[in-house]
């Protein structure tokens, strides 16, 4: 008996079907500033729409597309962090606030690009463990990329991965705010995942604990 | 941040690496010791990523050179996984499937095109700035648009 296409077929099919209109010239591509536009969300409603649809039926745009969204994406956390900072820390006086949130910002960006050097231990960030990704809920696939702030005075970080029944299913320890795991160290399943961080005076800060569904 | 971004969007390293090189020399011909970089205000070294991004697109598509890394390997894979046999029929589908997305409504195709693109209905609903209700409402009917007009194309699964 014939049936319908499963998202997943149609997703398979999809991707081919873009891939195979791909075009070089790109003379019907909407500009890069257009494309900032909407991960801005500037303009109207529709002409954002009207960027999106072909963003995601041209995989030159969509690339284009995710480089600008990373950055604003990164631009969005950062600014929510030094918020989240300045309400705590008002007492302290705001110029001083305001120096401390920018360090953080300039950490937050130039952090993750300078990766190679082992052992740093980044400053800058709440005083507790903001998770970016995956999102709640999120149903992921290999491979698992973790990813959290970074926590002011962390020497480093411990990330946990438990069964719906709480058994620990995959630790590890890391000074930086990201971390992949394999398919092999994560079966398919539900789980929840939650973040440690190690402070310089011996404490320790926590994370909510998200789930995450893995297929 | 940016980095782990992009990778889970699968966006190349090479673009990446082109952007963060740009800002890195853009803060240094601004600032000539660390601690004046460290002095910049965020808003500054932001701008200054934006603007490395963007030129980086004009580069690349004024010389032509938008094929990166990460879709050639998808590429690859796809056209691995498709026998020579079965090209003109997976060929025939996609163009059907393109064609039936084209006469969804813009909303509901834009949505549609989101999530077969792999994105998740938070993300969707966060870059449109919509309701994760709106969000779900447009998906599902225009995933329900999507298979009907295919339907009534003649196209069911497995084929007949």
């Amino acid at each position: 008996m014939a049936s319908h296409l499963s998202d997943e077929q149609l997703r398979e099919i999809y991707a081919r079907a873009i891939e195979a209109r791909r075009d070089p010239a790109r003379a019907s591509c909407p500009s890069p500033d257009a494309l900032l536009a909407l991960v801005r969300r500037e303009g109207s409603d529709e002409s954002r729409l009207e960027t999106l649809d072909h963003a995601m039926s041209c995989p030159d745009c969509r690339g284009d597309f995710e480089l600008l969204r990373a950055i604003e994406g990164a631009r969005r956390a950062d600014a929510d962090a030094g918020v989240r900072h300045i309400r705590w820390r008002r007492p302290m006086g705001v110029a001083l606030v305001a120096a401390l949130a920018a360090a953080l910002a300039l950490f937050a960006v130039l952090g993750p690009w300078q990766r190679s050097r082992p052992g740093e231990v980044y400053r800058g960030g709440p005083a507790e463990i903001g998770v970016v990704s995956p999102p709640a809920g999120a149903s992921e696939s290999a491979p698992f990329t973790f990813t959290w702030h970074r926590v002011p005075r962390a020497r480093g970080y411990v990330l946990e991965v438990f069964t719906p029944g709480g058994a620990l299913r995959a630790t590890r320890e890391t000074a930086d705010t990201t971390v992949t795991l394999s398919d092999a160290e994560l079966g398919d399943g539900d789980y929840r995942w939650s973040v440690r961080a190690r402070l310089d005076d011996g404490s320790e800060r926590h994370s909510e604990s998200r789930p995450l569904r893995l297929r | 941040m940016v980095r782990s971004v992009g990778a889970r969007h699968g966006l190349s390293d090479a673009d990446v690496d082109d952007v963060v090189q740009d800002v890195r020399i853009r803060l240094w011909r601004s600032c000539t010791t660390t601690e004046q970089i460290e002095r910049l205000g965020t808003s500054y070294v932001y701008r200054a990523a934006t603007t490395a991004a963007l030129d980086m697109l004009r580069r690349r598509r004024a010389h032509g050179a938008a094929v990166t890394d990460c879709v050639d390997a998808h590429s690859e894979q796809l056209a691995a996984r498709s026998s020579a046999s079965d090209a003109t029929d997976a060929h025939d589908l996609e163009r059907q499937v393109l064609a039936a997305l084209e006469t969804l409504p813009l909303a509901r195709r834009t949505v549609v095109r989101m999530y077969l693109s792999g994105y998740e209905r938070e993300e969707i609903a966060e870059l449109l700035g919509w309701t994760e209700a709106k969000t779900r409402n447009l998906l599902y009917r225009g995933l329900d648009d999507l298979r009907a007009r295919l339907t009534t194309m003649g196209i069911t699964w497995p084929p007949t």
